[in-house]
């Protein structure tokens, strides 16, 4: 594994809502900061949450806007 | 089939033609009030009620295809250019039990509104591609939303309609799904490790491969403790044993499991459930799944039993995001995605709207399902310029 240093702020954006909020990676778990990808430590800059068929999906991008990682969670109410 | 009955003209002088049951054929010369029996949806009809319409029986039969009937009207009056057509109003399917319609008749409600002959030849190769399928849900979806649009529908409404959400699934996993079984796929091991690194806990754990396509998969699954569950489990949560990933990935199509590199079964749910419970005001949901653009795959553990065939639709959708972030490093097979996104003019779902990204995941995820099937030429039909860059990396042999 290797480190990087992070760019600093991380963009996180809810498309349902449309909103944007710009975080501190320091007020961010490293583990979203970060993406494990090959075994190297890649900075998260992005994240976008997206709603579809009971789920929400969180894409994480790298400052070169390469998707490196996608979480997907249950909303409420999925079985 | 909906009553026609005249209310107005002389008695035929000319009786030629069969009547339809119910009919009274009037005078076959000039305009004719016709009332069609209901009962008829009364938002449809609001523009009829100030006075019968003058229109061939042919549109007056679409118009009754197409309308939904929710609400009760007695009757919708037309007043028809000649009667010539009037077996064709009377003949047609029960509009009481005709909630969709039929290709012809949808490509024929198509191409009788006004903004039709304003559509680019390209809009118009889009708008048969829709309506013309009989076997996909996508097409039955798009001819059920026609009711929607209005009968004197412009080239823009035209457009709206192709891009309207209620044509598409929100996502193609509502629509379509991976057959049961592409490959038998053999599960070899355990190695037992004393410590691994799960996500959010390190455990014991059996180390198992996947054979499959002369390939290797390790799936890394916690060491089962004498109750059949291991060590710090959840009694709450769940998660798919060895054998259940092999049959998930065996659902997956070659060319989908070559970009797979790793499964984990995880023991815990996503420490970091915490964080996006607060972050998205809602402590409850918990983490399904997770993807990394390497093709290592996560499975975390979940309050609900999991089934395999939906992870596994999940999946064909995730494999699509791998592919594309490996291809994509070179902005020129970015561009030719982009390309063949405004070629096609039609999107797989409402979800792939929402990026580039999403739209070759959803697209890909799609390919994957309808592939051999009877569908797949007609989803080809209306995405012919992706499906055709997804040959070259997804047909398997």
């Amino acid at each position: 594994m290797t480190g990087r240093a992070h760019p600093g702020t991380i963009v996180f954006v809810d498309e349902s809502t449309g909103k944007e909020d710009s975080k501190p990676v320091a007020q961010v778990p490293e583990s979203v900061a970060f993406a494990l990808v090959d075994g190297r430590r890649e900075s998260v800059v992005r994240v976008v949450a997206r709603l579809g068929n009971g789920t929400r999906t969180l894409t994480s991008y790298g400052a070169d806007g390469r998707v490196l990682s996608t979480l997907v969670q249950r909303v409420d109410g999925k079985s | 089939m909906a009553m026609v009955r005249p209310t107005r003209g002389a008695a035929p002088s000319e009786p030629e033609t069969p009547q339809p049951e119910g009919l009274e054929r009037p005078a076959a010369q000039g305009p004719h009030e016709v009332r069609v029996r209901g009962p008829f949806d009364e938002a449809a009809y609001e523009g009829v009620a100030a006075g019968p319409r003058l229109v061939d029986a042919a549109r007056a039969r679409l118009e009754l295809l197409a309308a939904p009937h929710r609400l009760v009207r007695p009757f919708v009056a037309y007043t028809l250019r000649d009667l010539s057509s009037l077996p064709a109003l009377a003949g047609g399917p029960d509009p009481l039990t005709a909630s969709r319609l039929g290709v012809a008749d949808a490509q024929a409600w198509v191409a009788a509104t006004p903004g039709y002959a304003e559509l680019s030849s390209a809009d118009r190769q889009r708008f048969l591609a829709v309506m013309g399928g009989e076997a996909n849900p996508r097409s039955l979806r798009a001819r059920a939303a026609l009711s929607a649009v209005p009968f004197v529908a412009s080239a823009a409404d035209l457009r709206l309609a192709l891009s309207d959400k209620k044509s598409m699934p929100s996502v193609i996993s509502v629509d379509e799904s991976l057959p049961e079984q592409h490959a038998l796929v053999k599960l070899t091991g355990p190695t037992y490790v004393e410590r691994h690194a799960f996500y959010g806990a390190t455990l014991p754990a059996d180390v198992y491969t996947l054979e499959v396509d002369g390939r290797s998969v390790p799936v890394f699954a916690p060491h089962p403790d004498a109750q059949g569950g291991w060590m710090g489990k959840d009694p709450a949560r769940s998660n798919l044993s060895p054998a259940q990933v092999a049959d998930l990935v065996g659902r997956l199509p070659a060319a989908n499991r070559a970009l797979l590199q790793s499964v984990t079964i995880n023991p815990v749910r996503n420490p970091d459930d915490v964080y996006w419970g607060e972050t998205y005001g809602m402590p409850n949901f918990e983490s399904d799944m997770a993807c990394g653009s390497d093709g290592k795959v996560l499975l975390f553990a979940l309050s609900v039993v999991r089934d395999p065939g939906e992870a596994a639709d999940s999946l064909a959708h995730e494999t699509g995001h791998v592919w594309s972030g490996r291809l994509w490093i070179d902005p020129q097979r970015k561009a030719e995605w982009e390309a063949a996104v405004a070629s096609d003019g039609l999107v797989v779902s409402a979800y792939a709207k929402s990026s580039l990204g999403e739209d070759a995941a959803e697209t890909v995820a799609l390919y994957s399902m309808v592939r051999g099937t009877l569908r797949e030429a007609e989803y080809r039909a209306m995405f012919p310029a992706r499906f055709g860059i997804l040959d070259q990396a997804f047909a398997a042999p």
